[in-house]
């Protein structure tokens, strides 16, 4: 993968990159925009990118050169926050805060004839094969899941980012199986809406 | 019970098909219904990228130096 738009090598030993380099500060705006999305509380989001950075920069020589540290800075991340929804003693707090009374709209509505089919042709998405045209997919998606409610996107993420089996989730946020594929659909639906309305289907996405 | 699913019904199991097996009827009445309805062929398609997409966020080098992309007004969701 290309590189060049992150351009952090190996920090020299003893010196810590993130008072000296504006990459670090773009890192650290990366990784919070992802703990964000999927912890409430931003306190905590700092923490978790913070343990993050820290393990990036107490093992440099952990990360070979086959991912940009990006990547696997991510990828870091995704253990913490993976392992934060694990912990025993956050599960009460990961679901009553999460339920923070928004506003959940289901994207479906208007969308089907009393038949249930579709009103509007479903339009077909070409495969990206560029790899700008993936960026661009990339971030207009990523603009899509913020316009999601933040519940339905937290638990998109846990499916889909973090890996989680449906069981697990349900489990670790108290839902019933039912709600569990109800806000998965809501989710997919919202953002298949919101990808589609942005036209990026033809990679031109502006 | 009818033979066929709508695409109500369609989009909510090629959903649930991408986190847990299907049994085995609703997954032959959703294949009875994808090969008939482009609609929800395209449906699949986008959800399949979507779910391919998730998987990957953040490990894509975004240019970070690029704002956002600004969604158009009006198209919240909720």
């Amino acid at each position: 993968m290309n590189s060049q738009t992150m351009p952090i090598d190996q920090p020299a030993p003893g010196h810590y990159p993130e008072t000296s380099g504006e990459p670090w500060v773009r890192l650290r705006q990366r990784l919070l925009r992802h703990a964000r999305m999927m912890v409430y509380e931003p306190a905590l989001a700092e923490d978790l990118v913070q343990d993050s950075l820290i393990a990036v920069l107490e093992k440099p020589e952990a990360h070979r050169g086959e991912a940009s540290i990006m990547t696997w800075a991510v990828a870091i991340l995704k253990h913490k926050i993976a392992d934060w929804y694990r912990s025993p003693h956050q599960r009460q707090r990961a679901w009553t805060e999460a339920d923070d009374d928004e506003d959940v709209g289901d994207p479906t509505e208007g969308l089907y004839d009393e038949q249930g089919s579709y009103k509007v042709a479903v339009p077909s998405w070409q495969q990206p094969e560029k790899q700008e045209t993936q960026r661009q997919m990339m971030s207009v998606m990523e603009a899509c899941l913020k316009r999601l409610p933040s519940q339905t996107g937290r638990v998109f993420m846990m499916r889909e980012w973090l890996g989680f089996e449906t069981t697990e989730i349900c489990e670790r946020l108290s839902l019933s199986a039912e709600n569990c594929r109800m806000i998965l659909h809501r989710a997919r639906m919202g953002l298949r809406q919101c990808m589609c309305a942005q036209g990026h289907t033809t990679g031109s996405i502006q | 019970m009818t033979l066929l699913h709508s695409c109500k019904k369609a989009a909510e199991l090629l959903s649930q098909s991408l986190d847990e097996p299907l049994d085995m009827v609703d997954k032959l009445r959703l294949r009875m219904h994808l090969s008939m309805c482009g609609n929800c062929r395209n449906v699949e398609e986008q959800f399949n990228m979507i779910h391919k997409m998730g998987a990957q966020i953040g490990t894509l080098d975004l240019c970070d130096e690029q704002p956002e992309p600004s969604l158009m007004k009006g198209q919240a969701l909720n």
